[in-house]
């Protein structure tokens, strides 16, 4: 092993690296979710408080539940329940939706709520 | 002189068609082996062009990777489907990358690469050729990004060992061109 190769292992791995800050930063926590209903925007709500949101879908109503920062479909008319199962959602990006009633929810996360470093 | 049924073949010919060779088997022999994740692959039949590239050159180097991507994907079965895009833009990215890091070696003197070196640049150049394809073109989904760190950590860790290998090899060569019968594959 040359000392060129050491230089191009070590520029090699410090690429990788950067991917990983790149690309694996943790999820953003989320302040707000945006609700559809057929496509269509229905409105955009805080995450914070607690509170129950009734949707009107396709097939019938969806209830949504925000508590403590988190969102979940808590019941649906629909026959699989696949949205009911996503469960607690809390992260910038995350969705889930309910197909058969076309209701379907997407959290917004800031940048701005992130930390802008750590030291320890 | 050359006849129609017999065309001339000149020696770099025949080195390229048997190194070609090599690669294509071990590129088949490598296709066989289930893959836990698509897209890694050790990649060890690059170690037959970094043997061709130190040994004769970059045009001959060429001349085998490309040759190894055309027939291997045609016994494989996969010319022109989605992996065979991938895999030329892979074989494109490293063969540049392989063109560079021997120019980088012949205008300066004093950190040359050995086959190690030169492996990892082109192992991590393949995936990031591959990964552009598959991103722009196949899957242009954001998520498709979360994978690229664990791939190209693939990369580099199989760019090592076929530079180790090819290394290796290498060394047995030069003890064999230095033989009292003469060398076989000599440059």
């Amino acid at each position: 092993m040359t000392r060129g190769d050491l230089l191009a292992v070590a520029v090699a791995a410090i690429l990788v690296g950067m991917l990983y800050a790149r690309y694996w930063q943790p999820s953003v926590v989320a302040d707000s979710f945006e609700v559809r209903s057929g496509g269509e925007l229905i409105g955009r709500y805080s995450l914070a408080g607690n509170q129950l949101l009734p949707v009107n879908g396709r097939i019938g109503e969806t209830l949504l539940e925000v508590r403590d920062g988190r969102v979940r479909f808590r019941s649906a008319p629909c026959r699989n329940q696949v949205c009911v199962h996503s469960g607690w959602l809390a992260h910038g990006g995350d969705v889930a939706a309910c197909l058969p009633n076309r209701v379907s929810i997407r959290l917004i996360g800031d940048s701005r709520n992130a930390l802008d470093g750590l030291s320890y | 002189m050359a006849s129609a049924t017999e065309p001339m073949l000149s020696r770099e010919d025949r080195l390229i068609a048997g190194y070609a060779a090599l690669a294509i088997v071990i590129h088949v022999l490598e296709a066989g082996f289930p893959s836990p994740v698509p897209g890694v692959k050790p990649g060890l039949a690059n170690a037959v062009t970094l043997i061709v590239l130190l040994r004769h050159g970059w045009r001959m180097a060429l001349w085998v990777a490309g040759l190894r991507v055309l027939a291997g994907s045609l016994l494989i079965g996969s010319f022109l489907a989605p992996g065979f895009w991938l895999s030329l833009a892979g074989a494109t990215a490293s063969i540049a990358a392989l063109g560079l890091g021997w120019i980088w070696n012949h205008y300066q003197r004093g950190l040359p690469m050995s086959a190690l070196g030169l492996s990892v640049i082109a192992a991590l150049s393949h995936m990031a050729g591959q990964f552009a394809v598959a991103y722009g073109v196949f899957v242009p989904h954001p998520g498709l990004l979360h994978l690229l760190p664990p791939l190209m950590t693939a990369a580099l860790v199989f760019g090592v060992v076929t530079g180790a290998v090819a290394n290796g090899i290498l060394r047995r060569l030069q003890r064999l061109s230095m033989a009292p019968d003469g060398p076989i594959l000599g440059p």
